[in-house]
């Protein structure tokens, strides 16, 4: 992915330069060559580019007026594949969420997730809250502001208590298994 | 050095007592508030804890301190907002009463006190002050206010409220022992 961009600049340029390391007079006499060429084959140039603006053309409408129907069908497809191949796959990851209450309470105070799995936290306070474990060190999400969320991924096992900076007395635990 | 803290424990004894006498507790053993005046002292309560904060941003270096009185401004502005907002709803225009004087009267004695103060001491009586307001404003709110109010969403808007003052106590407090280490 990285390299196609880059690649196909690549080519351009090359291209360029070769033309031009050939010298002056030879662009004279080409450009002369080029001029008679260009009146002789006018009409057969006009055919051509019309031929193949239609040629390139035609793909693309027909593809423009297909990708509607694509991009339509393909998240049902998706959707119906994750229920029949991905449920009973051991590595399927759950996005689980802790709502932080206008109680200054965390819901649900304990939550129970596997390795992988990415828990959200949705502050629907007025305040500014935070998600910090109390060990110092596993997670802090810094400032949560209202209607804001804030996302973890769990990537070790263990339980993590953890608590809100400005509010110490709101208390959560993690258990990632 | 020493006189500096004998100065800031005598300042938090004072204020300890002063506030276990205060007008809030005062409160209790007075007529019960109406809803005007319950909304005026949830009013000038709020102000008066948004302008000790606004102090120690002027005078406090400690960044513990900074960042809760930063936060005190913040929350406090919220509910002030909220709590001026839900009165201009409800049609009920805040009323003066012997307990928000008092409070104003009080807070006045205790900015001047604070104002005296300077460094570490500044620090440990704005940081007790702090302690001791939000448990005085929790018992106040638990004892007098919620269960005086008459008007449901009044009420229910001071319940919301009371774990927001738990939450500024317990931070307060963590700080109070941080600087009690120092």
């Amino acid at each position: 992915m990285d390299g196609g961009p880059g690649r196909a600049f690549g080519s351009v340029f090359i291209g360029e330069n070769a033309y031009g390391s050939r010298g002056p007079a030879h662009a004279n006499r080409k450009n002369a060559l080029r001029l008679e060429i260009e009146v002789l084959s006018k009409n057969l140039k006009k055919q051509f580019v019309l031929s193949l603006a239609v040629a390139l053309l035609a793909p693309l409408v027909a593809f423009a007026t297909a990708t509607p129907a694509i991009a339509q069908a393909a998240p049902e497809a998706s959707t119906s594949a994750e229920a029949t191949t991905e449920a009973p796959a051991k590595t399927a990851h759950k996005v689980h969420v802790v709502i932080i209450t206008n109680r200054l309470t965390y819901q649900p105070p304990t939550l129970v997730v596997h390795v992988g799995d990415v828990v959200e936290w949705i502050n629907k306070d007025l305040y500014i809250h935070t998600v910090t474990s109390t060990d110092g060190k596993t997670f802090d999400s810094g400032n949560i502001y209202p209607k804001r969320s804030w996302r973890y991924k769990a990537v070790r096992k263990g339980t993590y208590d953890y608590s809100c900076t400005p509010h110490p007395d709101m208390k959560g635990k993690l258990i990632v298994r | 050095m020493k006189f500096h803290v004998k100065q800031a424990v005598a300042f938090a004894a004072a204020v300890m007592c002063t506030l276990a006498f205060s007008p809030m507790a005062q409160a209790q053993g007075s007529a019960a508030p109406t809803d005007p005046q319950i909304a005026e002292i949830v009013v000038v309560a709020n102000q008066i804890d948004i302008d000790y904060a606004k102090l120690a941003l002027k005078k406090s270096k400690d960044q513990n301190v900074r960042s809760f009185a930063e936060q005190m401004v913040r929350d406090h502005s919220t509910l002030l907002k909220s709590v001026e907002g839900l009165a201009t709803k409800l049609h009920v225009t805040p009323v003066a009463s012997d307990t928000s004087k008092s409070l104003e009267a009080q807070s006045k004695e205790t900015t001047a006190k604070l104002k005296a103060l300077k460094g570490n001491a500044f620090d440990k009586a704005y940081v007790d002050n702090e302690v001791a307001y939000h448990a005085a404003v929790i018992n106040e709110v638990g004892n007098v206010l919620i269960p005086n109010a008459k008007n449901a969403e009044l009420k229910s808007a001071l319940e919301g409220a009371a774990p927001l003052f738990k939450g500024h106590l317990a931070h307060a407090e963590k700080i109070q022992a941080s600087l009690n280490k120092n």
